[in-house]
């Protein structure tokens, strides 16, 4: 571990990743602060950028660019109560009715105190958890990584919020399906390419990620007159107060990081929960806890009601690299785009990845620590004036979006098909957006899929067509019954609230 | 059964799966290949009884009985100017290979920024022909990344 760590660290530190990790950070809280572009939109517009880059420096760019989109979302939730992605949602309770108080600088500094300190104590966890788990994972076989991918994409749909559960599912076949559209791995036979030269080498997974994040973001910015510009105007012109904490409020905030980053940590390992869940659960717990007169400040500009869930968020984001880094299995929309990213370097991560390319996985881990100082010591200070690029007025931005989007794709394939593909799938990702079918569990799935039908391949071909392989296995059968348990959980929480309701009724009545 | 939408996007995908099954059907399998454990139809056949089943509970399952955003929310959107910015991408798409990335990009933005309401000729340009000149001179200049220009081979910049 010591020499990977070496490796790690003279990999992060090379000037180019050191740049790779300053340029990631800044573009990701610019996107990350632009309403309506989460993360997942922040790393894809990056991809074609990375191309040109060893798959470290790819890599460690758009981790810098994820963290940057979580800080940038926290900054847009803060000054205009605008969350620029889910994860952040729950730092405008807190952040924004501080910035209101003309508390701002204060609020956005326990934000950036908060999510370093989540981030590098999750880092921590990530250094000691991913060898270990990756070592395990060393004796993982076909039907295991069959059973895991499974699990991982029920539980995003398991996660993906209140009664969304079957339209997550069906988002998530419709990415599978979409996976199978080209020529079949094993056989060479084409499938649902409808004669066409164009998809024969299937659908790319960048057009797929810029069509149904970037374009369609952007096109739903317009589509409900969104004009965060304004607001942002007003906000700056309030002014940020200071940026210092006393002693007093260092010591309030301390314990809450402390517990959000542990819980931020493993939320963010399973499969499907990411940075939201973990936002708001770390922000219920601290509530919860908290003693009652602090209890009142909580929606009213609280700092441990902002510190909480700003922990928890950056934790979680390091959190969701375990999978990654040692299953190869995603466990959000966000790491799905990095895994898509890294197959096209032609890496495939796994637990041959901590063997194979320790630069790659130890420099990864180590970079995260770097990107979180870099937050902390080069954006704080600047963003007051990153700030004021929320006030670019949103008829330039938007077909700037649109037009880095089409190249992003055009510059990878000349293939001018490619943006009419995009077109096309990005029109439809605004209507399922409007109709409330989450985009995350499609792309993860997307990801996933030639891997998922790599695998039941050769489980069956092992087990002579049998589906015994889900369950002969302890390991698998252990996976395969956490999917069950999975899958049950909205079931039994619909069954709940029913009768929850037949009760009251009843008492009503 | 009451009319709402989620039920109609699970007829929706019930219909999909079952045209993606029709369709798995008839992907080519070499000679023999029916009595193997797995061949290149099996994966696309259990997503369209995942899908079609899926679909179906959607279709049963109780609704939400006051779904946001609201149809009149819905119906209020700027749909026109959306169409119209999808249409001005599939045009982008087509012109790209006859104009020349440079032109082509310059008018895409052009168009796009006068879409959603710049009006000052100023700004017009400036965030359209010499944001693409620099695109451009970065991508071939230092990215080494060739982009057949008719256009500016025509002016006698690009070879």
């Amino acid at each position: 571990m010591t020499e990977g760590l070496w490796i790690g660290l003279t990999t992060a530190l090379q000037p180019l990743n050191l740049l790779m990790v300053m340029v990631g950070c800044f573009a990701g809280t610019f996107i990350g602060m632009l309403p309506g572009l989460g993360p997942i939109s922040a790393i894809a517009l990056m991809i074609p950028i990375t191309y040109g880059l060893d798959p470290a420096a790819g890599l460690i760019l758009m981790a810098g660019v994820y963290y940057g989109a979580i800080f940038g979302g926290s900054t847009s939730s803060i000054l205009i109560n605008a969350p620029g992605v889910a994860g952040t949602v729950a730092t405008a309770f807190d952040g924004y009715p501080m910035a209101k108080k003309g508390l701002a600088g204060k609020a956005l500094a326990v934000a950036a105190y908060a999510s370093f300190s989540g981030g590098t104590i999750a880092a921590v966890f990530l250094l000691l958890a991913a060898p270990a788990l990756a070592s395990v994972a060393l004796s993982f076989q076909s039907p295991d990584y069959f059973a895991l991918m499974v699990l991982g994409l029920t539980a995003v749909s398991a996660f993906a919020g209140r009664g969304q559960f079957l339209k997550a599912l069906l988002m998530t076949v419709l990415g599978l399906m979409l996976a199978t559209v080209g020529q079949d791995v094993s056989s060479d036979v084409s499938r649902f390419t409808f004669g066409s030269i164009d998809l024969l080498d299937g659908i790319s997974f960048l057009l797929l990620a810029m069509a149904t994040f970037a374009l369609s973001e952007a096109l739903m910015l317009v589509l409900r007159r969104e004009k965060p510009s304004g607001e942002a105007e007003k906000a700056l012109r309030g002014g940020m107060g200071t940026l210092k904490l006393d002693r007093r409020e260092v010591r309030e905030i301390a314990p809450v990081i402390g517990r959000s980053s542990l819980l931020g940590f493993l939320v963010g390992v399973l499969p499907g929960a990411g940075a939201t869940i973990a936002s708001f659960l770390a922000y219920g717990m601290e509530r919860h806890i908290a003693p009652a007169k602090k209890k009142e400040e909580f929606g009213r500009g609280s700092l441990r009601g902002l510190a909480a869930p700003e922990t928890a968020n950056n934790a979680a984001c390091s959190g969701s690299f375990v999978p990654l880094l040692t299953l190869g299995i995603p466990g959000s929309g966000t790491t799905a785009v990095m895994l898509g990213a890294l197959i096209s370097f032609g890496i495939q991560p796994g637990p041959r990845l901590f063997v194979e390319r320790p630069d790659v996985f130890w420099s990864v881990i180590l970079s995260m620590y770097v990107g979180n100082v870099i937050l902390l010591v080069l954006n704080l200070p600047l963003i007051p004036y990153i700030a004021r690029l929320l006030a670019l007025p949103r008829q330039l931005l938007i077909p700037l979006i649109l037009f880095f989007s089409l190249t992003g794709v055009y510059l990878i394939s000349f293939n001018t098909f490619d943006i009419q593909l995009m077109v096309l799938f990005a029109a439809v990702a605004v209507v399922l957006r409007l109709a409330g079918f989450p985009m995350a569990p499609m792309i993860l799935a997307f990801v996933l899929g030639r891997l998922m039908e790599e695998n039941l391949r050769r489980s069956l071909l092992l087990w002579d067509g049998s589906l015994a392989f889900l369950w002969e296995r302890p390991i698998t059968l252990g996976i395969s019954l956490l999917t069950l348990l999975v899958l049950a959980t909205p079931v039994l929480q619909f069954l709940r609230e029913r009768r929850a309701r037949t009760v009251t009724a009843g008492e009503g009545g | 059964m009451p009319f709402h939408r989620d039920r109609i996007w699970a007829l929706v995908f019930l219909a999909l799966s079952v045209a993606y099954g029709v369709e798995a059907q008839r992907i080519e399998l070499y000679f023999g290949g029916e009595d193997e454990a797995f061949t290149a139809r099996t994966f696309p056949t259990a997503l369209a009884w995942t899908g079609g089943i899926v679909a179906f509970l959607l279709l049963i399952s109780p609704v939400d009985p006051d779904p946001r955003p609201r149809l009149r929310e819905i119906l209020g959107y700027d749909w026109l100017r959306v169409a119209a910015l999808l249409a001005l991408m599939v045009a982008y798409g087509l012109a790209i290979q006859r104009l020349g990335f440079f032109l082509s990009t310059s008018f895409f933005l052009l168009a796009g920024y006068l879409l959603l309401g710049e009006r000052r000729p100023w700004m017009l340009f400036v965030a359209s022909f010499p944001v693409v000149a620099v695109f451009q001179f970065l991508l071939q200049g230092l990215l080494g990344i060739y982009l057949s220009d008719p256009f500016l081979a025509l002016i006698g910049i690009t070879g």
